[in-house]
């Protein structure tokens, strides 16, 4: 298959990667992934490797994200993350950006400055009116616009989109319903089940339900990043239970330490955690209350040190909200935040750690990415989330895991003094194990075979 | 060096976060000041981490500022202080970066940026630190634009003008609303046109609105007060301080014993929003929006305690609003049946399912019949029975927010109450159109047959709103003139796919009503029943006044339970003067109270005029229940239906209704004129009831439409 490929246009925020394609015969995947990097979002790292695992296979990519400037309001840019992206991907940007997460003053109209949580709610409900989302509904038209600009400059054979957010269901509709591309949609969380309560987030009838159904009806497959939201998207939608697969997260390579360095209770040992800080509150505070117990009971502990990166808060309240005070009230415990980790110095980080901390809301609906990255660490892993939880089930075969406890913070004291003796005990050959037991989890092992069907089933 | 103010409406709430930015802010060079809402020993900070300003108190503001002060947002109230405090203002103009410390906060940053336009204006510490560094990096060019942007911008001067414009109008207005302009039906209009302005302002409008209704009440101007609240609704945009305002003022004119003459635009704001909500679905705020409607719409001041109804009047018009609204439109949505009803399969006793709510005084004889047969099997469920099912039929709310397709725990709950009964039933009658009916719909009923009975009240009620049509084979009326007004304000019933509306009356044993009656019954009136207002017995006591003047013989007998102190203020006003006139003319022997009674047949015995008073009825089972004794029956052309096709007259022969009190009074004046008259008339009355509505005969109508073939439901 050859064909001549038109230019995009220069109609764009910015485009990254050629204009127009090398006529070399692959079939082109749009892949509609808002948050792809630079942005600094732990999604941005399952949509980098899912770009490169889809060019590696044979296609060439045009990611369709927002401009980069709006990622700047909220967890910001992490240039290291797009120096991972193949050259040859051409990326983008449609001139979006999420206005309440703006912080100059001078650009709010004197309504939004008068009252900024009225004209908040205002704008979450006029999004809601074009499509069901609260704070990226308004994109809708925008985004159907673009990816059909784009498709009649350079048509596409597929598209791949991703959610959150879940507005990205609107132009992949359209796409379907006047060109009939067809379309994988990455559900990640997925959208009709509450991951962190465990409860449907809206009824079938519901004007987010008929867009969930609707979408999913016609795709060629669904990803889900656990098999309990697959089996929520199962019993939801019978006619679609042989389209949902799952497709975990995983972790980079280039993430994980390549070694691991040794432990010195004398100096102190390190506990670390990496990631968003978005858990509820109580449950960091029975996380500070379990360290800081574990530290005076335990001499193992006594001069030991817990560093928090990663992000917290954003717009106006970045590094400045509940979490950031709590984390500075525990200073004189050993804690210590220390910002966000680009995604060049995450292995380094963890190499810098003598055990982890891993802190996850929700419960069996949730994995999260990170817990990946920390059983592959080969470090001992203390958890606080739920018992029941899908990270329980990822973790389980970890022999330097120190087991789900839920967020009582006499059990959490317990785990860390569990992972302290962990740390200063563990053999080499425990963490290369470790390490072996985590290799199935490693991202391209999960996205590959996922790309490799929807191939298959489109070239 | 970098001069950074940091704006807060009070004392920090994050004191450590806060520590830390202002070592950050030091670090790099920059002198902080912040000024805060709260007084400035309260505000504690590192020794020179930034000096710290009280923002001067609203009780050293001038005097019109400090009106507006007290009604203001926070964010407005922390403005009206910053801008009357110099020193405050010197260090505004003089700041490279402004930063708001706490959303209250960003207006007054806001403000001070559009004075000094060369600085930065952030919200957030984060920012701040951002703008620190950005100014630092490039020194240069931000010492050019302090020289570039110099002095304050055009809008501020433009504000102050518009500030002042306004206060000026406030003042007018003020004077305005003054008791002599309102009192000349000029000033009034004037008021109106004003008020209905376009360019007025929602929030003015309201407050204006509010000040004149209240002046026009004060001057027992109450019709004029709800004209200016009409107008104003229908030009406030559909925001919810509108509709609060106008839900909020029906409810007034209710507590006042009033009408709301603008009860439609106040359920209209709220239709609107609740509109707004569901096209976002927010079900939950459908839910509370559509919650607040019903006790405008459906409140019984309207319907029932008063002796006319906007419904009555026009009873697709008035709820036109509710029909055409998405909200109403999709709490009436079809959710359908997988199966039709289907015929009891042979070989055993049917098994019908009676499904009751606290009423069941008119399935008496039907339930008695059919617990007689042996080929039918009864099961009664009566949902207060059951603390669990009681409490379900008291939250109306979780039943919308069901049927708009949320509360699926309410759904499970509605689930374990009925469908075991379900399961096993081929026929479920529901006694009385209300909310059990509405919830039993939720569920599909299989193969049952569902039959709900409609007696009157309901269809003045929300519930018909909320059942679930396409789940009821068949909605029975007790009479023709309810079954035209029910379908005319339920518009799905005549639209395709509507349940059957046959109309069987009442199921009552008239036989046991015929008693001998004394001769002197001849000059006494009864009226069965006058609990209610729209039982009307001022209308009956017209009535009797007026006979008197012939014959001081007549006299009127109540039998039932009296009509009570009132409700609410509307009833209590016509209680008020049904209980002046019971005491005149107890007072002159020309009235008798029985009371309640377990005889009502004895007491009827003694009454040889039967009086239908009623503004509304679906059928008068009291009025009948008199003419089987004997009594000459006189019905008045029931108001509430006179205007339709189909009223008292479709089922009463046409010699028994009358159009007012006139002529009942020659009618009555004319049946009794003798004793063998009389006794002629109430013999036929007797034996015209015996033969049309004894339970001997409509027996037979229930047989048919409980035990008959299900069919196919088509409409009529």
């Amino acid at each position: 298959m050859t064909r001549p490929h038109r230019s995009i246009g220069r109609r764009w925020s910015r485009v990254t990667g050629p204009r127009r394609r090398p006529d070399r015969g692959r079939p082109h995947a749009v892949y509609l992934a808002i948050g792809f990097p630079p942005a600094a979002k732990s999604s941005a790292y399952r949509m980098r490797e899912t770009a490169n695992r889809l060019y590696a296979q044979g296609w060439d990519v045009t990611v369709l994200t927002i401009r980069r400037e709006s990622w700047e309001r909220e967890f910001g840019l992490d240039h290291s993350l797009s120096a991972g992206v193949h050259p040859a991907i051409r990326i983008v940007e449609v001139p979006l950006e999420r206005a309440e997460l703006d912080t100059e003053v001078r650009h709010f109209s004197r309504a939004r400055s008068l009252d900024p949580a009225a004209w908040a709610t205002r704008a979450r409900h006029e999004h809601l009116t074009t499509f069901p989302e609260p704070s990226f509904g308004g994109w809708a038209p925008a985004l159907t616009e673009a990816v059909l600009r784009l498709h009649s400059s350079d048509p596409a054979d597929l598209l791949v989109t991703t959610c959150a957010p879940y507005v990205t269901l609107a132009p992949t509709w359209a796409l379907w319903e006047k060109h009939r591309v067809p379309y994988v949609v990455d559900f990640r969380d997925g959208w009709s089940i509450d991951v962190v309560n465990g409860v449907e987030a809206f009824p079938p009838g519901s004007i987010a339900g008929r867009w969930e159904s609707r979408v999913l009806g016609a795709a060629l497959e669904v990803w889900t990043v656990n098999d309990p939201i697959a089996r929520h998207y199962r019993e939801r939608h019978p006619a679609i239970a042989g389209r949902v697969h799952v497709v975990r997260n995983g972790y980079d390579d280039d993430s994980v330490p390549t070694g691991a360095r040794t432990p010195d209770p004398v100096a102190g040992l390190r506990f670390g955690y990496l990631g968003t800080i978005t858990f509820p509150v109580p449950l960091l505070a029975a996380v500070l209350a379990g360290w800081r117990t574990a530290r005076a009971a335990d001499p193992l502990l006594g001069n030991a040190t817990f560093e928090l990166r990663g992000h917290i808060g954003a717009g106006a309240a970045r590094e400045d909200n509940a979490y950031a005070e709590m984390l500075r009230a525990a200073a004189g415990d050993g804690v210590r935040f220390g910002g966000p980790v680009p995604k060049a110095g995450v292995a380094a980080v963890y190499g810098g750690w003598d055990a982890l901390v891993f802190i996850v809301t929700g419960g069996r609906y949730m994995t999260s990415g990170k817990v990946y990255e920390a059983y592959a660490s080969g470090l001992p892993v203390v958890s606080a989330h739920e018992v029941e939880h899908d990270a329980s089930d990822v973790l389980a075969g970890s022999p330097l895991w120190t087991g789900a406890v839920g967020a009582d913070a006499d059990r959490l004291a317990t785990s860390f003094r569990t992972a302290a003796r962990l740390a200063v005990t563990a053999t080499p050959e425990q963490r290369a194990a470790t390490r072996a037991g985590a290799t199935r989890f490693a991202r391209a092992a999960q996205l590959d075979p996922a790309i490799r069907r929807v191939t298959g089933a489109v070239t | 060096m970098t001069r950074v103010l940091i704006v807060s409406t009070g004392v920090p709430g994050r004191p450590g976060v806060l520590a830390d930015a202002l070592r950050q802010l030091a670090a790099a060079g920059a002198r902080v000041t912040l000024a805060t809402g709260a007084a400035a020993g309260k505000v504690t900070l590192a020794d020179g981490a930034a000096a710290v300003h009280g923002v001067r108190t609203a009780a050293k503001l001038p005097g019109p500022d400090k009106r507006e002060h007290a009604g203001a947002v926070k964010g407005r109230k922390l403005w009206l202080r910053a801008r009357h405090d110099p020193v405050l203002g010197a260090l505004a103009r003089t700041a490279d970066v402004l930063v708001a410390l706490d959303p209250h906060a960003v207006h007054t940053v806001w403000q001070f940026a559009r004075r000094n336009r060369a600085a930065h204006a952030v919200n957030g510490l984060t920012p701040a630190l951002r703008a620190v560094a950005e100014r630092a990096a490039a020194p240069g060019r931000h010492r050019l634009r302090r020289v570039l942007r110099a002095g304050p911008s055009p809008a501020v001067a433009a504000e102050a003008l518009g500030e002042r414009a306004g206060r000026l109008l406030e003042r007018v207005a003020r004077k305005g609303a003054g008791r002599r302009v309102l009192r000349d039906p000029r000033g009034r209009r004037a008021w109106r046109l004003l008020l209905g302005a376009p360019l007025l302002g929602d929030e003015r409008r309201i407050r204006w609105t509010e000040r004149v209704a209240g002046r026009l009440l004060e001057l027992s101007l109450p019709a004029e007060a709800g004209a200016v609240r009409a107008v104003a609704a229908r030009h406030t945009r559909d925001t919810g301080a509108g509709a609060d305002h106008l839900e909020a003022a029906a409810h007034a004119e209710f507590a006042a014993g009033r009408i709301p003459v603008f009860l439609r635009e106040a359920a209209a704001a709220q239709l609107a929003l609740a509109d707004a909500a569901l096209a976002r679905d927010d079900l939950a705020e459908t839910t509370r929006r559509f919650a607040k409607v019903i006790p405008l719409l459906f409140n019984r001041a309207v319907h029932f305690d008063s002796l006319g109804s906007p419904s009555a009047r026009d009873p697709y018009g008035y709820l036109a609003g509710l029909h055409t609204s998405a909200t109403g439109r999709a709490l009436a949505a079809p959710r359908g049946r997988r199966v039709p009803a289907a015929a009891p399969p042979p070989g055993r006793p049917r098994r019908l399912l009676f499904l009751t709510h606290t009423n069941v005084y008119f399935l008496t004889e039907i339930m008695a019949r059919y617990r007689a047969r042996p080929d039918v099997e009864v099961r009664h469920l009566e949902l207060t029975a059951d603390d669990g099912a009681a409490l379900l039929t008291k939250q109306t709310g979780r039943l919308i927010r069901h049927q708009l397709g949320g509360a699926p725990d309410y759904g499970d709950a509605l689930r374990d109450v009925f469908a075991a009964d379900l399961a096993w039933a081929d026929t479920v009658v529901v006694d009385w159109c209300l909310g059990h009916a509405a919830m039993l719909a939720t569920l599909d009923p299989g193969t049952a047959r569902v039959i709900v009975r409609l007696h009157s009240y309901e269809a003045f009620t929300v519930f018909p709103h909320l059942l679930d049509l396409s789940r009821v084979d068949d909605l029975v009326f007790v009479s023709e003139p309810l079954r035209e007004f029910a379908t005319a304000v339920v518009p799905r019933l005549r639209q395709p796919g509507a349940p059957r509306t046959p109309v069987v009356t009442n199921a009552v044993r008239l036989d046991r009503y015929r008693l001998p009656k004394p001769p002197d019954a001849r000059f006494a009136l009864g009226l069965v029943g006058v609990s209610a207002i729209a039982k009307d017995p001022r209308w009956a006591f017209r009535v009797l006044r007026e006979l008197r003047r012939h014959d001081e013989r007549y006299h009127l007998v109540l039998i039932g339970k009296e009509l009570d102190a009132g409700p609410n203020p509307v009833a209590a006003a016509y209680h008020q003067r049904y209980a002046a006139d019971v005491a005149d003319l107890e007072g002159r022997g020309a009235l008798h109270r029985a009371g309640q009674t377990d005889d009502v047949p004895g007491a009827l015995a003694g009454v040889g005029v039967i009086l239908s008073s009623s503004v509304r009825e679906s059928f008068h089972l009291g009025l009948v229940e008199g003419a089987a004794s004997g009594a000459v029956p006189v019905v008045r052309n029931w108001p509430f239906f006179a205007g339709q096709r189909a009223g008292a007259g479709s089922i009463f022969p046409a010699g028994w209704v009358v159009d007012d009190p006139d002529a009942a009074v020659r009618r009555i004046l004319a049946e009794t004129a003798t004793e063998p008259i009389w006794r002629a008339a109430g013999a036929a009355a007797a034996a015209h009831a015996l033969a049309a509505w004894d339970w001997s005969v409509t027996a037979g109508q229930y047989d048919e439409l409980i035990l008959g073939d299900p069919g196919p439901v088509s409409g009529r």
